[in-house]
């Protein structure tokens, strides 16, 4: 049975994320009880995005970061955050490259 | 004033906002970028943010060291776009009734800044571009031979870089 995708989410991607899919947002639709984690599967699939180090990607929902078992609402606005410029989720600080 | 601006950093107009007849310190603080990193030399940096979240955080990192210190005022502003070297990408002042508590606290606003801002750094150095943080930033390296793009993806390390 095809899932019923009956949530709209806003997709905001930037820095490495955005350059490498060739926009900064776009609209989604998903199914009602979508995770965050699930929402990373998907994107995983349609977009490639573990090529660009899935492991290091945070996510925000509507301007705060939330952890991947959260439930996306519809109308969402999910801004998939790769490291930031201060440094984390890296092996850089560790002075080994 | 939290703020993402395109303009460069006015330090005088973060000191101004957070000066306060009730303050006997103010510390201030530039991050201005660098001319070389990890042995590349850098020709520009830049920074792009999530504006909205960005300036949400500035404003939780003040709540936050408000809460630890007995402080004043807070002021963060953080530069989008090309910085040329040595300008100012970001800019802190801190007020409080002692020195101690305004430096203590500015230095907590710059490190939870660089952790958590949702703010990114694309390094145009002699030969090539990377984003700072990028799995791609590790394999430019030094010449320490990191350039076999082995599993990087896992996620630790800590602390500001520049």
């Amino acid at each position: 049975m095809r899932e019923m995708r009956s949530m709209t989410l806003r997709l905001l991607y930037f820095g490495l994320v955005r350059e490498k899919l060739g926009r900064g947002e776009e609209t989604r639709a998903a199914a009602g009880g979508l995770t965050v984690d699930g929402l990373l599967e998907e994107l995983s699939a349609s977009h490639g995005l573990f090529a660009l180090g899935a492991g290091v990607l945070r996510v925000a929902v509507n301007r705060e970061y939330v952890g991947g078992d959260h439930v996306l609402r519809d109308g969402d606005e999910v801004a998939i955050i790769p490291p930031v410029a201060g440094g984390t989720g890296n092996d850089c600080d560790r002075g080994d490259c | 004033m939290f703020a993402i601006t395109e303009e460069p950093i006015d330090l005088a107009a973060l000191v101004a906002h957070v000066s306060d007849p009730a303050a006997g310190a103010v510390t201030s603080f530039l991050g201005t970028t660098r001319a070389t990193n990890r042995g590349r030399n850098v020709l520009r940096l830049e920074y792009e943010a999530y504006a909205d979240m960005a300036v949400a955080e500035f404003e939780k990192i003040a709540a936050e060291a408000a809460r630890r210190w007995e402080l004043v005022r807070v002021a963060i502003v953080h530069r989008v776009g090309v910085v040329p070297l040595g300008e100012a990408s970001v800019g802190i002042a801190v007020s409080a009734p002692h020195r101690r508590e305004s430096i203590e606290a500015c230095h907590y606003c710059i490190d939870a800044l660089k952790l958590v801002a949702p703010i990114w750094k694309k390094e145009h150095f002699e030969g090539g571009e990377v984003w700072i943080g990028s799995l791609a930033d590790c394999d430019h390296g030094d010449g320490h031979g990191h350039s076999h793009g082995d599993a990087h993806g896992h996620a630790h390390g800590h602390g500001p870089k520049d």
